[in-house]
């Protein structure tokens, strides 16, 4: 088999690649999928610390390129997820640790058995970036609705073009209280300017807080509506056309003022 | 809370004495650092930088981030970016030329990063002698340092003389400032500031608190900027917040800013905000 | 606080203030970013120009700039001369030594060589054309070549200036 290789990147930092290639992932494995999660951030790796699996990191990624271990002894199993890998950064190394040779090599590897490898991206456009996105098939990019982060995607996006990857977009922490008020800008402003096909639109949520402090994958709840959220992001991965999550709650927006008329 | 006053007290800086050789610059650079990406340190060196000028200081703001600028569009100045960074290194502009004033904060200035070019292209001794150029006309030389630990990093810290650690109560952003404190020169004497915290979530126990985060990082408190939709909604706009004096946000800067010349303001308290009154009209969840 | 709520009532909010900022922004990172498109857009403009004058090639200067509301192209070409000029006069042929050491028979020479009167009005009044049209070509040439970069710039950059529509608040 050859599965899917698919970078989650963005250009910005913060915006979420991480909270996204773990949840995606976990979505994925719970729909029985094989996926791998592979963090590419050399030197500053946090999607073991969003799984909660940072006291289990036996090998790391530089070390399997190095030929110090095999693939098998680096790759952590969730305990929680049947059929979910991850395969850690090195954290005392950097991202020249690595060509993108080395990476696509690994990806492929990784790819002989798994349905899914979904590699988290470091910020940025320079090397740490060049390695995931040449280890990988499709990418998916992920923003918020701030103009910072849509002016990096907007590179992003221009440079996954440049190599005819396919791609598609995440736009993440939605507020649609603000974006009723004007002072957000909504989905279809950011994919009129992004011009992209878009993946998922996911709230601004501050229980992700809360979940990433304890290392849970919101997933792992399926009462939260999150965890429909990145369920429905799974099943379009995988070519099912899905309505979007209307996210609008015209009774929020009433309750506020009402709440401050008093 | 005493701690973290007596912390404050200690760490304000003194005002930089000046040599008695005429070639040595008077003015003091500092390099706003993180890790982790998207925390805020873009906006915080505009806020800072736009609070310091407020207070009459010459202030130069330098955006190391090459490739993926932004501190030019978070202050509105996008529009008059002729020349950057690169182009004054490579000697193919002057730095007076390429330097960008502030309408709205006349003693502002700012050296915009190429949008073409990758941070490799600058040659670290070059950036050494830039940031120096820039502290003998002005009074504080404000570095955007990239996210990340690699060259970008290392390139926006050469040359500074302190550094400030911007982080997130947030797990991963405390670890990726934890990395970087440890990869900072020692005599930048690192200073804190935790941004977007949200006080409702640190009370119900669902956000890690200021203690928290310097448990680990344990670094003197420069100052604590909580989360607030006004923010997003002055980088929609490009006007720093710092500027407005009806904000809360605002005044977090503008304190911030008068530590750093060496008031001894405490580390106030960010009340409860927007957010929080939200999830309260939910129930108080 | 009372602020926020009571522009919650706006329309315009600061969303669509972000809108247009950013879509002037990233046109300015496109252009920017595509140097190929822009030596396409530079060769084309070239060759159309070229229909109508003979331009300096060489010095020819194609560069975006964004504006308060725009991005605005400027282009700089140095402009040598018409095209489809009249073909080139051949020079005068001027009439041999001897028939000029007949001062009277010049000056009298209504009816006996009226040609030779002829032809030193018409050589002179050519001589002069000549002269004048060479002149301009030089003093232009001179000016191309003494116009350096920097100097190009400046000018260009003083355009600009003069071009950018003042802007209250941006």
């Amino acid at each position: 088999m050859s599965g899917r290789r698919i970078v989650v990147t963005s250009g910005k930092g913060g915006v979420g690649k991480t909270t996204t290639t773990a949840n995606l992932g976990a979505a994925l494995a719970k729909r029985g999928r094989k996926v791998a999660l592979v963090d590419a951030d050399i030197g500053l790796r946090n999607l073991d610390l969003v799984l909660g699996v940072e006291k289990r990191i036996v090998f790391d990624l530089v070390e399997v390129v190095e030929g110090r271990c095999q693939i098998r002894q680096a790759l952590i199993r969730d305990k929680r997820i049947e059929n979910l890998w991850i395969l850690p950064a090195a954290q005392t190394r950097d991202k020249d640790s690595i060509t993108e040779a080395q990476f696509l090599r690994l990806t492929t590897d990784l790819a002989e058995f798994h349905d899914f490898v979904i590699i988290d991206c470091p910020a940025g456009i320079e090397h740490g970036f060049r390695n995931a996105v040449a280890g990988s098939q499709e990418a998916i990019v992920v923003t918020t609705p701030e103009v910072s982060a849509i002016r990096d995607a907007d590179r992003v996006i221009g440079k996954i073009h440049e190599r005819k990857m396919p791609m598609r977009l995440v736009i993440n922490r939605i507020r649609p209280d603000m974006v009723k008020s004007g002072e957000m800008m909504s989905v279809e402003d950011v994919c009129e300017i992004l011009s992209a096909e878009l993946l998922g639109i996911v709230p601004d949520d501050e229980e992700v807080i809360d979940t990433t402090n304890r290392g849970e994958p919101i997933v792992l709840d399926s009462t939260k509506r999150l965890a429909a959220i990145y369920d429905k992001m799974a099943r379009r991965l995988e070519g099912e056309i899905v309505e979007f999550t209307r996210l609008e709650e015209p009774s929020l927006f009433n309750r506020i003022i009402a709440g401050w008329r008093g | 809370m005493h701690d973290a006053q007596r912390e404050t007290q200690d760490a304000a800086p003194r005002e930089t004495s000046v040599a008695a050789s005429p070639t040595v610059p008077r003015g003091h650079a500092i390099v706003i650092t993180s890790g982790k990406g998207g925390v805020g340190k873009t906006t915080t060196t505009a806020n800072v930088g736009a609070a310091l000028a407020a207070r009459g200081a010459k202030v130069a703001l330098v955006d190391a981030d090459v490739g993926l600028r932004n501190l030019d569009i978070v202050l509105g100045l996008e529009s008059r970016v002729r020349y950057h960074l690169l182009d004054v290194i490579e000697g193919k502009v002057s730095l007076e030329d390429a330097l960008i004033r502030d309408k709205r904060s006349p003693n502002m200035s700012l050296l915009a990063a190429s949008q073409t070019r990758e941070k490799d292209d600058v040659d670290t001794n070059k950036m050494r002698a830039l940031i120096e150029q820039l502290r003998e006309s002005f009074d504080w030389v404000l570095i955007d340092c990239p996210a990340g630990i690699e060259a970008g990093f290392r390139n926006a810290v050469v040359g500074a003389q302190s550094a400030i650690v911007v982080c997130t109560p947030e797990v991963s952003s405390v670890r990726d400032a934890d990395r970087v404190v440890g990869l900072l020169p020692q005599s930048l004497e690192p200073k804190l500031i935790v941004n977007r915290i949200r006080p409702h979530l640190v009370r119900r126990g669902k956000m890690l608190s200021v203690e928290d985060v310097n448990a680990i990082l344990r670094l003197p408190l420069l100052g604590i900027v909580a989360d607030e939709p006004e923010v997003v909604m002055a980088t929609n706009r490009g006007e720093p917040i710092a500027l407005d004096q009806r904000s809360q946000t605002g005044a977090s800067y503008r304190s911030i800013a008068a530590r750093i010349v060496g008031e001894n303001v405490p580390v106030e308290r960010p009340r409860m905000g927007f957010f929080a009154r939200i999830s309260a009209l939910f129930g108080g969840r | 606080m009372f602020d926020f709520f009571s522009r919650l009532f706006k329309r315009d909010g600061s969303s669509a203030t972000a809108k247009e900022r950013l879509r002037l922004v990233l046109l300015s990172d496109h252009l920017s970013l595509s140097p190929d498109t822009v030596e396409a857009l530079k060769r084309d403009l070239i060759e159309v120009i070229s229909r109508y004058v003979k331009v300096d090639v060489g010095l020819c200067d194609v560069s975006f700039e964004q504006q308060a509301a725009t991005v605005a192209m400027h282009a700089n070409i140095p402009i040598l001369g018409m095209q489809n000029e009249r073909p080139a006069v051949p020079p005068p042929v001027y009439a041999k030594a001897e028939s000029r050491s007949g001062g009277n028979s010049m000056h009298t020479s209504t009816g006996e060589r009226p040609y030779l009167d002829d032809l030193h009005t018409a050589s002179a009044s050519s001589a002069t054309a000549t002269l004048s049209e060479e002149a301009i070509i030089g003093i232009e040439e001179a000016n191309a070549d003494s116009l350096n970069a920097a100097e190009q710039e400046a000018a260009n950059s003083k355009r600009a200036h003069t071009n950018a529509p003042s802007n209250a608040g941006s």
